[in-house]
């Protein structure tokens, strides 16, 4: 009779879904508003303003002042809040972007290559900026805190109340109560999904962008290893819910600008291009996921000769017999968009040597010492053409 | 947060309460040094050197690992990598860089880099004056690194590779830039272009 | 503390990564805490009236909750970065020795590549001095961060700088009755307490050279009030120059 009781109360405790621990009273932040001394909110602080101190100078950060000016301006247009806010990337090759309590956003490469154009980033910094007004982390500090509290006190109650196995009863509500912890990232990221959108739009942007995002990711990770979206997605919305909430938001709408602003974003990124393409084949994800990501990269005509060129480069890293042939086929196309480009020819004269093709590999290699005379591998490239 | 780092530390207590507490540093006099039964080179300083059967590489130091090394890597044969043992901070195993003994000279530049990568060694690299180079007198490579640690310390460094009966013979130094690359590449430079097979 | 974290593989890497780092090599010797001793190359200061340079103290204090989160605080880390710096004087005082604070600016790239440096070393001393494995070629104690530790002298009068790490968790009230009740129900299991850690360094601004370390782990101490600060100075600064 014990035990049933308090399965029965444990099921209560876990169907309790609204936010515990004052989180649910939390406000917004207002704009310059700094938390006082002796808050929880403080403790926050300091302790992402010591990871942003190290962070600043973090070996992994991109420090560009282009780049830098160009999110604090974007920021800027989506947000009154921007003077709180500051923007730091980092050189991972992942879709990633997150807000820590303190003002700090963090924005990974991999998201920067993935975006098609302004609108898209715009989606995802406004969502980010979401969070920051809308204090989530505390909440979900805040949430946190009190359901392990609730979860230690039942593990003394179950044993006060002398059910025998108490302890594995208190797995099974810590799994229900990370479930529901899980859940209230997700109503958290829906606010921030709205407040993002409705930035977005009041900036002047494409708001059919922001499902877009959302769309590419899907549409990768499908091609991808595991065919499922990777563990961030588990504290988010379903992705196709997300679109589903984005399409409805937008209908509230009147007044709509279709601003995408393609060129500015891929102004931006162009030095940093060659070295993020590299990075996210180093992942060495399926072919077709790669192949993806870099069709949303290079979605140009006058720039197709590079989309072929790292195709190429995708498959030749596979060092795979089979692949390198495919990649040779690559780089002969990415020839003939643009005839002056000299990696294509390196890469291609030296995977023709591998098939034993050495006078026509002899010929690229020199075409590539021709149109790049001062590149840094000259000197081995001509020990290969001897 | 620290919920998780106490999690950690009991999986921490648990791993390096398995470990022998046996001599894992030796010292090397100046002289010639025979490593691992690969080559022999010549030294005038004294190092400490790190030798342990899981990792398959050799590394000679004075003030830590983290100040100054150079690494000799065990010959590398088809589809093994240069940090082949598990790293506590290495992605998934499967996907680590693998050689083969086909690579040409680039592809084997690119293999150092991305092993240095995906081990974590550095989180940025860079590579210049990448150039044939001669290992007691066997067609070889040389590359300059430079690159950073997650900590955002510059180092710099370089790197010697060799293939030889369809195996990999590498090894590199490197340093942070500030004050010890200074104080040792010379020396490394030297002891590098003295080895000899044996 | 819930980030959005997308990809789980950094999880680990990138947040924790610091605070990590220091937990594991302290962990190296296997204990629960130890009692280490300082290292140090002088006994005392070669000049009469030396000047020491108070390096900006990484310094975080949290709260244990019932359930062992720590919730940092900030109120708590203010009172006691400000105890440990009036304490230090005082001590410094006996030494005749004055105290100047290093102003934070760090816009120059030389500067933070010699701050990354020395923590860096730090890694390596505790590693060496207080881990397993020892090096043969560190058989004394002999470290440096190079000539160029003088660049952090800006103002020209500073002798010698002093960097500081400190760690440091309290259990509240209900932590401490939890951690009671859990003892009776459960014997055997102990939940975890309260921990200090923290370690100092004293850089020669000369050579570069580190003249003293200490750094321990313990389960004890509390530095949130004035005299109670002083017990802990007096077990961080054990065989301080002077």
């Amino acid at each position: 009779m014990k035990k049933l009781l308090l399965i029965f109360f444990i099921f209560i405790l876990n169907s309790c879904q609204t936010p515990l621990g004052g989180a649910k009273d939390v406000e917004n932040i207002d704009p310059e508003e700094r938390p006082g001394i002796e808050s929880i909110e403080a403790g926050l602080w300091m302790q992402m303003n010591n990871y942003e101190e190290q962070l600043k100078t973090s070996g992994s950060r991109v420090k560009d002042k282009n780049l830098d000016k160009y999110l604090k301006d974007l920021l800027c247009t989506l947000t009154v809040y921007c003077k709180d806010i500051r923007v730091y990337v980092l050189d991972i090759p992942y879709f990633n972007a997150f807000m820590a309590p303190n003002g700090m956003m963090v924005v990974w490469t991999g998201l920067l290559l993935r975006a098609e154009n302004e609108a898209q980033l715009s989606a995802v910094i406004g969502h980010e900026a979401g969070h920051y007004i809308r204090r989530h982390s505390l909440k979900a500090w805040l949430d946190a805190k009190a359901r392990t509290d609730l979860m230690a006190l039942l593990s003394i109650g179950l044993a006060v109340g002398g059910v025998p196995g108490g302890g594995s009863i208190f797995n099974v509500t810590q799994l229900l109560q990370v479930g529901i912890m899980a859940k209230h990232s997700r109503d958290n990221e829906r606010e921030a999904d709205e407040i993002g959108l409705d930035a977005l739009i009041k900036a002047g942007y494409d708001p059919d962008e922001a499902p877009k995002v959302w769309e590419n990711i899907i549409k990768e990770m499908e091609l991808g290893e595991n065919k499922k979206p990777p563990a961030f997605l588990a504290s988010h919305p379903n992705p196709k819910e997300r679109i589903k909430n984005l399409e409805q938001q937008t209908k509230r709408y009147s007044k709509i600008e279709r601003k995408k602003n393609k060129e500015n974003l891929k102004k931006i990124i162009h030095p940093y291009l060659k070295k993020w393409i590299r990075n996210e084949i180093r992942v060495n994800n399926k072919i077709e996921q790669t192949e993806f990501v870099f069709s949303k990269v290079f979605n140009d005509t006058n720039n197709l000769y590079l989309l072929k060129f790292y195709q190429g480069e995708i498959y030749r890293l596979k060092k795979d017999e089979e692949k390198n042939k495919k990649a040779i086929k690559l780089y002969r196309d990415s020839i003939k968009e643009n005839k002056d480009f000299p990696d294509a020819y390196r890469e291609l004269g030296l995977l023709l040597l591998k098939e034993n093709k050495n006078n026509e590999a002899k010929e690229k290699l020199k075409k590539y010492v021709d149109l790049a005379p001062n590149a840094k591998d000259v000197e081995i490239v001509k020990s290969y053409i001897k | 947060m620290k919920n998780i780092n106490n999690i950690l530390f009991l999986i921490l207590i648990f791993v390096l309460s398995s470990c022998q507490p046996n001599k894992v540093f030796t010292l090397i006099e100046s002289g010639r040094v025979e490593i691992n039964n690969m080559y022999s080179l010549k030294t005038n300083k004294k190092w400490s050197q790190f030798e342990q059967k899981e990792y398959n590489f050799i590394f000679w130091t004075v003030d830590g690992y983290t100040l100054q090394r150079i690494v000799f890597f065990k010959p590398i044969s088809d589809s093994e990598s240069l940090y082949d043992h598990n790293s506590f901070f290495t992605q998934e195993s499967e996907k680590r860089p693998i050689y083969n003994s086909n690579m040409n000279k680039f592809e084997i530049k690119e293999f150092f880099e991305d092993c240095i990568l995906w081990s974590k060694r550095l989180v940025k690299i860079d590579s210049n004056n990448f150039k044939n180079y001669k290992i007691d007198n066997f067609d070889g490579i040389t590359f300059d690194i430079e690159g950073q640690n997650e900590l955002g310390l510059i180092y710099k460094g370089f790197v010697v590779a060799v293939v030889k009966d369809k195996k990999l013979y590498l090894a590199y130094f490197v340093a942070p830039k500030i004050e010890f690359y200074e104080k040792y590449h010379k020396e490394a430079k030297k002891m590098l272009s003295s080895i000899k097979f044996l | 503390m819930v980030y959005y974290i997308y990809n789980s593989k950094y999880k680990l890497f990138n947040l924790m990564y610091r605070t990590f780092i220091i937990f594991l090599l302290f962990f190296i010797c296997s204990c629960a805490s130890f009692n280490t001793e300082p290292k140090y190359t002088i006994q005392t200061f070669d000049k009469n009236n030396p000047e020491i340079l108070l390096m900006p103290i990484d310094i975080e204090i949290c709260e244990l909750t019932l359930a062992g989160l720590c919730e940092p605080n900030a109120i708590w880390t203010e009172n006691s970065r400000e105890n440990i710096i009036y304490g230090f004087k005082d001590l410094l005082k006996k030494r005749n020795a004055n105290l100047v604070k290093f102003n934070k600016d760090l816009d120059n790239d030389l500067l933070v590549q010699l701050l990354k440096l020395h923590t860096q070393v730090g890694h390596e001393i505790i590693n060496n001095e207080y881990g397993q494995y020892k090096m043969p070629t560190k058989e004394k104690f002999s470290w440096s961060i190079g000539k160029k530790a003088n660049l952090l002298n800006r103002n020209y009068t500073s002798d010698y700088a002093l960097f500081l790490y400190f760690r440091d968790q309290y259990s509240s009230d209900e932590r401490v009755i939890y951690s009671i009740l859990t003892a009776i129900l459960f014997p055997g299991v102990i939940p975890i307490g309260g921990r200090q850690m923290a370690f100092a360094s004293l850089v020669d601004l000369k050579n570069g050279d580190i003249i003293w370390f200490n750094g321990y782990y313990r389960s004890f101490g509390d530095v949130r009030d004035r005299e109670s600060a002083k017990k802990t100075l007096n077990k961080l600064f054990e065989q301080f120059p002077g």
